[in-house]
């Protein structure tokens, strides 16, 4: 894989770097301190586990389109004495792996881990992470969350099977679930290590960003993707350890029977579920506490990048930076402080309800600004329609729908029909499917030649944007309009109740949609395999974009850079009167006896 | 289709039942199934890809062979089948064969189920099985083609208790108390005697009102005519594996040979056990009257006299429910003491891996809850105590002709279901749940 | 090319918009509202919709606008090289911070009226505990008071006045659950520990779906309720004959069904 376009590298410049000849394959490879390597190591395990995610989310689409028909393979194969009918536990499973595997092993890993990685050093013009030790040990902390994940598959009663917010008392008691018996056990530890894995990353982007940006390099300089991964890191490190002490609680309530989320006297499948004595509510509060935050973990990286992608292509500045920025840090702040609008209908004070209202309306405001300044971008510039400002305006275009789904649910009274219904389901994809998703195609295309030196296929890009776009709203949009209809998210069979049973209809052509995207993704893979071997080489900017990962070579080698960065200005001026270029990287020493005006706000 | 017993071994058997046989005879199915199915979950996930959106094989499901009864009861062993070129082994294997094909004979399949017309329902002498519903519920789910719903069956029940009735189909494992194995044509909470079959009114009641306390749920919603093909589907796969194990313990245990004939079957070992369920709606129990005026007076009487039969030695309530009646008189009873349904009991650790489900002790019901399995009306109850429950160690406790020994006097149970009823209202009984907490408080309630 | 993506990018709003006004007409929308604070939910999922409809189609026709004039093989114009405007900003920021205030402090009282103003004075019509898989009811017998040897015990069935302020104890026995009435407007998750308050008013008799909307383990989707909404006479009349007929000490006579 990566080997042949980094084993050249590693001679290239072993001279200016002294311990890059000495290192073995494993240390080169496997237990690399390579920011580089690391980002590619997460940015592979990724999206191997998208590919499970997606076949879990196919499967539990077959059954809302075909309930209890034979699924195919699966059905057969593990259900043969019910005729291929899946068991209904057997489907709470795939929807709550579904959902774990997509947030906790693909969409936060693939943002900090492999992009973050791979960028901060590049973009910020350091040579590697603060921590490279700390970085690697990142990397190999998610091996045991994912062997527990895998395993956790295989234990008698299967994988866990709780949703992913793994609501107590249903997680937290062996006898109230049957597929979480030693399951959701497996699930919590895993998700501790993807919480150490992500904490240890966090400590390094913040250092990182803070202590190794490149003479010149001011933070008001920094690019969108590096603000936005300083404020996720920030964000991180805040919201974890709650995250990290409700999954402990949750392990000691299953292992311990310390009833830290189990009310006193509860009776499930007829057996008496421990001493109990605690509050199924508190887990809800403890785990919204960082699962709000990480909402936005999950969506600002994939914002910065699709920033810098959209001015790129739209040879303009980004317009209205600093605002952006600020958006970002308000964004995070505000994130703190609206966990409970995922509670509005879960037996908390209605009193509190009101007040995480009035501050989840005003957390949609930073996501309009930003919006205002995308489009502001692309007014006046000159569009390129490349493969990845596809995806990055497709990003714009989602994001506006899953932000202003999002104003239904935080208005309460509304949330009282849809909460809990597809109409959720719908926005919760809008914003991570048609946002972030998006923007990490976008982002893989765009950073592809940096990563390995070779471009990836255009017209093929553009098949599998114009495909996975049209599937996605074929997939996702009906669901505003089915959970209009109040029908209900993790039902295994909705249609026996009269007021669904006229949407079955609906789901089968989104179940086909989904279909379809996911056969479209088969066009990505391939793109995406063929090119890291035969796509064309390319030179260190292939995209005549300004920031400073373009000015290393191509993929760059160890130690990033082979001659010291300045920066002379921010990374967004394209088109700029002060040269001939629609260009001006970072790193371009301006005109001689050139006065910068002062810039405009 | 013919459904005339082949006269040839085997020759009327279809080749997925003889692979359904091999199958189960494998030690490895026996016991928790699921492990083994979850363990291809991710490797056959990773397949889907290129499969999803394609074709649906269809999978037929068989009926299981009561291959438990046959091991654990019947003394046999995996090997006594496999054991090549031994004769006793061909011998055994060639029984089974023949029981799969016997029983495939007279039941058809879960697709398409079969009676032999002589069992068919008869409106003159009310009994049999009326096959017009059992096919409403047999089959998969989904419509058929005149728009009836069919599939009854797998929609609403196969889970837990299994395409076959066995009681153990996939989510059978984790529930406590394993749903109910038809197979064996034992029921626990019905109106008739403690022998006999239950009524279909009984099942039907089961099926709307649930088992509070059990996993098994309401079915209140569902309409009148698919509550009764349902109960009736129930009845043919319990008269099925009833035959079944008939079958099976003159085949294995008595060792006899058994005539390759339809009447052979039929009046032997199928008739009898359709009889008997005609003869249940004959066996209520019912109990004398009581004085329809109770006063509150009366009643305080009462149940301060069950109480004094509730403690009655030979009454034994306390031996089980304890003196304060929350179900802990057997807490700590050594290892051979513990309480099991019949059921249970049979699994030793010699044969507890050709079981399909691992062992499960029995819990004395805490009468404080105030969660009646059987029904919460009086009249529930004092059959409860009068019959007991079949297959637990609840005895029948009321004196009557058929019972002469029985301990208890029709007027002591009127007493003792008036005290049992009074429990979940004495003082401290109400469990901590059902206080008020949290969003309560700003309520005021007059 | 520029043309064919922005065309794409414009079909958003317009299939995004005219599915949300085919939808109603095809019967995929709201389910009939039969209660009498509904509404006001439903007032204000359309006042959001009318109100996010309009942003969303300025924001997305904008984008298709902006995609198709500045397309660079297009666009002779030279970029405006701007880094942003103070004054936008301002206005973009105030603009939708004063919208959404206003949508906050608007919908502050249907809340209000759904969760937070428990009726007084009014003793629970029935206690529903929800259970794994379930609806467990008991109404107050003769009595009026619930709590008492003659209860009325029923399942999945909830028999409600019509027209009456109704007050629903909610609890759960083993794990979380949500009593979700579609067309009454009504969800509340049931929590182990906790009894919470539910009311409303139905306005017209029928039977409507009552639905667990919170993950409650495999069977889940099993968990299907109904309401039966009656008026008072019909209502006291099934009361009357649920407490007879509990109280049975003699297999009743054999209805006909």
């Amino acid at each position: 894989m990566s080997s042949t376009t980094f084993g050249a590298h590693a001679h290239d410049d072993a001279h200016a770097h002294g311990h890059g000849h000495s290192a073995g394959f494993l240390r080169t490879y496997v237990f690399s301190l390579d920011h580089k390597v690391i980002g590619i190591q997460f940015l592979f395990s990724t999206l191997l586990w998208f590919v499970v995610g997606g076949l879990l989310a196919l499967a539990v689409r077959w059954q809302l389109a075909w309930p209890w028909s034979n699924m195919p393979i699966v059905g057969a194969r593990l259900f043969a004495g019910e005729g291929g009918q899946i068991s209904p536990e057997f489907y709470t499973m795939l929807f709550t792996m579904h959902a774990s595997i997509m947030i906790f092993f693909v969409i936060i890993p693939i943002l900090a881990g492999a992009f973050g990685n791979f960028l901060i050093p590049l973009m910020i013009g350091a040579d590697d992470m603060a921590f490279p030790t700390l970085n690697m040990l990142s990397y190999w902390f998610m091996w045991p969350a994912f062997i527990c994940m895998i395993i956790s598959f295989f234990v008698p009663g299967g994988a866990a099977a709780a949703g992913w917010t793994g609501y107590p008392p249903l997680s937290a008691v062996d006898s109230a679930a049957p597929a979480s018996l030693n399951g959701q056990t497996y699930w919590l530890i895993g998700l501790i290590f993807v919480g150490i894995s992500s904490m240890m990353g966090s400590v390094n982007y913040m250092t990182t960003i803070i202590q190794m940006r490149a003479p010149g390099m001011t933070m008001f300089r920094l690019p969108m993707t590096i603000w936005a991964m300083f404020i996720t890191a920030v964000l991180q490190a805040f919201a974890l350890p709650v995250l990290t002490a409700a999954l402990f609680m949750q392990v000691l309530d299953r292992v311990l029977h310390t009833g830290f989320f189990v009310p006193e006297g509860l009776i499930v499948n007829n057996a008496t579920a421990g001493p109990g004595g605690g509050q199924p509510l508190l887990w809800q509060h403890l785990f919204w506490f960082y699962s709000h935050p990480a909402v936005y973990i999950m969506i600002l990286p994939a914002m910065g990048m699709v920033s810098d992608m959209i001015s790129c292509f739209a040879r303009k500045p980004l317009f209205g930076y600093k605002p952006m920025v600020y958006s970002i840090a308000g964004i995070a702040g505000l994130g703190f402080i609206v966990w409970g609008h995922h509670m509005f209908m879960s037996g908390m004070n209605p009193a509190l309800g009101m007040t995480f209202m009035v501050s989840t309306m005003m957390i949609a405001l930073p996501s309009a600004i930003k919006t205002f300044n995308w489009l502001g971008t692309i007014w006046g510039g000159k569009l390129q329609f490349t493969a990845p400002m596809l995806f990055a305006l497709s990003f714009v275009s989602m994001f506006i729908i899953g932000g202003l789904s999002g104003i239904f649910m935080a208005a309460t009274p509304v949330d009282v029909f849809i909460h809990d219904t597809y109409f959720i389901v719908a926005h919760i994809h809008y914003v991570l499917f048609g946002g972030t998703a998006f923007g990490v195609f976008g982002g893989i295309y765009f950073w592809f030649p940096k990563m390995f030196g070779r471009m990836m296929n255009e017209f093929w890009g553009k098949v599998h944007f114009f495909f996975s776009f049209i599937f996605f709203n074929g997939t996702f949009y009906l669901m505003h309009i089915i959970g209009a209809g109040g029908f209900p998210r993790r039902l295994a069979d909705p249609y026996h109740y009269e007021t669904f049973a006229h949407l079955q209809g609906v789901n089968q052509f989104i179940s086909i949609c989904a279909f379809g995207m996911g056969a479209a993704q088969i066009i990505f893979a391939a793109n995406f395999i063929y090119s890291i071997f035969m796509g064309p080489k390319c030179g260190r900017n292939p995209w005549h974009a300004n920031s400073l990962e373009w000015f290393a070579p191509s993929p760059p080698g160890h130690g990033n850079f082979d001659m010291q960065p300045i920066v002379y200005r921010g990374p967004y001026e394209y088109g700029s009167p002060e040269v001939q270029s629609d260009y001006y990287p970072q790193t371009q020493a301006p005109p001689e006896g050139y006065i910068a005006p002062k810039p405009a706000h | 289709m013919i459904k005339a017993i082949a006269v040839e071994e085997g020759s009327n058997l279809t080749t997925s039942q003889i692979e359904l046989a091999k199958r189960l005879m494998s030690e490895r199915s026996f016991h928790r199934p699921f492990i083994s199915r979850a363990s291809s979950a991710l490797v056959i996930a990773a397949l889907m890809t290129f499969v999803v959106g394609c074709s649906t094989e269809n999978s037929h499901p068989e009926f299981r062979l009561n291959l438990q009864d046959i091991l654990a009861k019947m003394g046999q062993k995996p090997e006594d089948f496999q054991r090549s070129g031994d004769e006793d082994a061909r011998k055994n294997y060639a029984k089974l064969q023949f029981m799969a094909t016997a029983l495939h004979a007279a039941f058809g399949d879960p697709d398409d189920p079969y009676l032999f017309p002589e069992v068919q329902w008869n409106a003159e002498e009310k009994k049999g099985l009326d096959l017009r519903k059992i096919k409403l519920a047999a089959g998969p789910f989904g419509g058929s083609a005149n728009g009836e719903q069919r599939g009854l069956f797998r929609q609403h029940c196969a889970h837990c208790h299994g395409v076959t009735g066995d009681g153990a189909g996939p989510t059978a494992a984790f529930l406590d108390p394993y749903p109910r194995d038809y197979r064996q044509g034992a029921f626990k909470f019905k109106s008739t005697e403690r022998t006999a079959k239950p009524t279909t009114d009984d099942l039907k009641r089961i099926l709307r009102d649930g088992i509070p306390g059990t996993a098994m749920p309401s079915f209140l919603l569902l309409p009148n005519d698919e509550i009764e093909a349902l109960v009736e589907y129930v009845k043919y796969l319990s008269v099925r594996g009833q035959t079944e194990i008939n079958l099976a313990i003159d085949l294995f245990s008595n060792d006899e040979e058994v005539e390759p004939k339809k009447e052979a079957i039929l009046e032997t070992y199928l008739q009898p056990v359709v009889d008997d369920w005609a003869a249940a709606e004959e066996l209520v129990v019912r109990p004398p009257a009581r004085s329809e005026s109770q006063t509150e007076q009366d009643l305080r009487e009462s149940i301060a006299k069950g109480r004094e039969i509730f403690f009655r030695k030979d009454a034994q309530c306390t031996k089980c429910h304890g003196p304060t009646g929350l179900g802990d008189g057997n807490d700590g009873a050594p290892e051979k003491d513990k309480l099991f349904d019949d059921w249970n009991k049979e699994k030793t650790p010699e044969n507890i891996a050709y079981w399909l489900l691992p062992k499960k002790e029995l819990r004395p019901r805490d009468l404080r809850m105030g969660i009646f399995r059987g029904g919460r009306r009086p009249l529930d109850i004092f059959r409860r105590i009068h019959q007991g429950i079949p297959g637990t160690p609840m005895p029948a406790g009321g004196r009557d002709e058929k019972n002469p020994t029985g301990p208890l006097k029709p007027e002591e149970i009127w007493n003792l279901v008036d005290y049992v009823r009074s429990l979940p209202f004495e003082d401290a009984s109400e469990p901590a749940q059902f206080e008020s907490h949290g969003a309560t408080a700003m309520v005021e309630h007059p | 090319m520029g043309k064919f993506w922005s065309i794409l990018f414009l079909m958003v709003p317009v299939l995004g918009i005219a599915l949300f006004f085919w939808a109603p007409s095809a019967g995929y929308w709201l389910p009939r509202d039969n209660s009498v604070h509904g509404y006001q939910i439903d007032h204000l999922f359309n006042f959001i919709l009318v109100l996010t409809g309009v942003v969303f189609a300025a924001t997305e026709g904008a984008l298709f606008w902006f995609v198709w004039r500045y397309d660079a093989a297009t666009n002779r114009d030279p970029i405006k090289f701007t880094h942003g405007s103070h004054n936008l900003e301002v206005i973009w920021t105030i603009l939708p911070a004063a919208t959404l205030l206003f949508i906050a402090i608007y919908q502050m009282n249907a809340w209000a009226d759904v969760k937070m103003r428990v009726p007084k004075n009014l003793p629970p019509t029935v206690e529903v505990t929800a259970r794994q898989f379930e609806w467990r009811l008991r109404y107050p017998g003769p009595d009026g008071k619930l709590g008492t040897m003659d209860d009325i015990h029923h399942v999945n069935d909830m028999h409600l006045p019509a027209g009456e302020e109704v007050l629903i104890e909610l609890k759960s026995m083993d794990v979380l659950h949500d009593l979700f009435l579609p067309h009454l407007r009504v969800k509340q998750d049931a929590v182990p520990g906790m009894s919470i308050p539910v009311w409303f008013r139905a306005k017209d008799v029928g039977t409507f779906d009552l639905v667990c909307a919170e993950l409650c383990g495999w069977g889940h989707y099993k968990m299907k309720g109904r309401a039966t909404i009656q008026s008072r006479a019909e209502y006291d009349k099934w009361l009357e004959e649920m407490a007879v007929a509990q109280a049975a000490t003699q297999e009743p006579e054999k209805e006909e069904e």
